[in-house]
């Protein structure tokens, strides 16, 4: 179920046309692959955890994440599988320093996570400190190695001008995919990832997080640009409740 | 009334944990701690080196919240975080705990987190948050108990990024640590009397971002 929309691509050859699926079409199980779903609180146990693995077993969800408390179990109860393992270093916060978010970035990597989301230093940020941002990044992409590192800018506090500075930032120092926000109150808006699709077009990979709850949300996301959406009510997004 | 102005100025960590201002905010609450004489900035790890330099001198604590606000990652994670911020400046360290080790009655995670935690935090006041509003009254008990045995300074009650603090709830813990800890009351507490009700119930410590509202409707209280 695919049709052909006019999309602009930065590849210095003006717009061209991209194969975009309907999104609205899709089946659940052509959506799930779209989907990451997590079980992230702080009440988590390790019965919560089995339970999540097993009632997502009937989905190709892109990933599952969990905190990294959990990437040992997780790893254990998905050996043989293809099944990804995304975690979440100074999440949802964003208030860890850069020496933190070293050790739980080589945590995750030696753990056998896929990729891991980490939450931007937000006041370097609202500082307009944005060499600081690039250099933060750098590091963190250096200590990853083969671990996918994901940035979230947490673009419910920020303005369009520090949307814009930040994804740039992030791209200087090799990022290049972020995760709107976090969840946990703060919200993506559909205008959000249109300005940066608009901005930046393939160079960065979007990811949503932050009140994808249902499937009418995650419709209107995926169109706008998103590779991919988080979500803690994976049914309901696919559609399949 | 039997407290005076400065006594209960002295209870307050003043808070900040938003995240979505600058530096300037940071500033702002070191001058309203060290003119009010607060017991501490509440502040996460990024803002310490900057509270650090501000408050040098003025005998307001440099306090850093850790963990936030899950909590969930292994403890040596934990321990090195609060060694870390300790290096940049903190003097205080408060901690989110192992919740869900509580709800699995996980006693023996708890016991290991709080053992490495109070190692990382050497002689510096070590506070341990419970998150009271996920856990049951013996839940609460049980990991108050371990805190007393792991020789913490203090069982806190909330992050505050869930329902704060309850009068029930400071009570509880009270009776379970005193007088070996102290209980931090913090999470949701705008008004002077639910701050004096806090007390009353045994906290030692308020933490809360009302704290110069607080202290001038004690003074008007008084006068």
């Amino acid at each position: 179920m695919t049709y052909w929309i006019p999309g602009r691509a930065r590849t210095g050859i003006g717009t061209r046309r991209c194969l975009v699926p309907d999104f609205g079409q899709l089946k659940p199980e052509e959506l799930a692959p779209y989907v990451s779903t997590s079980m992230i609180e702080a009440d988590v146990t390790e019965k919560d955890i089995v339970d999540f693995v097993e009632a997502t077993k009937g989905f190709a969800f892109a990933s599952l994440a969990v905190d990294l408390l959990y990437i040992d179990l997780m790893k254990k109860l998905l050996e043989g599988s293809e099944r990804r393992i995304t975690t979440v270093s100074s999440y949802p916060l964003g208030g860890m320093t850069t020496d933190v978010k070293l050790k739980q970035v080589a945590y995750a990597r030696d753990h056998g996570a896929y990729d891991i989301d980490v939450s931007m230093n937000y006041l370097w940020v609202k500082n307009g400190d944005f060499k600081a941002v690039e250099q933060e990044v750098r590091q963190i992409i250096g200590e990853a190695g083969p671990l996918k590192v994901v940035m979230i800018p947490q673009t419910a506090i920020l303005t369009n001008e520090e949307k814009k500075q930040t994804c740039e930032a992030l791209l200087k120092g090799g990022c290049t995919t972020i995760k709107t926000c976090s969840g946990f109150g703060w919200k993506t808006e559909v205008e959000d990832v249109q300005y940066i699709k608009r901005l930046f077009g393939g160079d960065i990979e979007i990811e949503v997080s932050g009140g994808v709850r249902t499937h009418d949300d995650t419709v209107p996301m995926l169109t706008a640009g998103a590779a991919r959406l988080h979500t803690s009510t994976p049914m309901q997004v696919l559609g399949a409740a | 009334m039997t407290m005076q102005a400065g006594d209960f100025a002295s209870t307050i960590d003043h808070t900040y944990l938003k995240i979505h201002r600058s530096d300037a905010e940071v500033k702002r609450i070191c001058f309203e701690a060290a003119m009010h004489h607060f017991a501490s900035v509440a502040v996460f790890p990024i803002a310490v080196p900057l509270a650090a330099s501000m408050l040098k001198g003025t005998g307001v604590e440099v306090c850093v919240a850790l963990g936030f606000h899950l909590g969930a990652y292994p403890p040596e994670l934990k321990a090195f975080e609060t060694e870390d911020a300790i290096k940049k400046g903190a003097t205080e360290v408060d901690l989110v705990m192992n919740v869900a080790a509580a709800k699995a009655a996980r006693w023996d995670l708890l016991r290991e987190e709080f053992r490495l935690f109070r190692k990382a935090a050497g002689d510096h006041i070590a506070k341990i948050i419970l998150e009271t509003c996920l856990l049951t009254d013996d839940e609460k008990r049980r990991s108050c108990e371990i805190a007393v045995e792991a020789g913490l300074d203090y069982v806190k009650t909330s992050t505050g990024y869930k329902k704060g603090a309850t009068v029930p709830d400071v009570k509880l813990m009270h009776d379970t640590v005193a007088p070996d800890l102290k209980v931090k009351a913090s999470g949701g507490i705008r008004t002077l009397d639910e701050a004096l009700a806090m007390i009353d119930a045994g906290a030692s410590r308020l933490g809360t971002s009302a704290g110069v509202a607080l202290v001038d409707a004690f003074k008007e209280r008084l006068s």
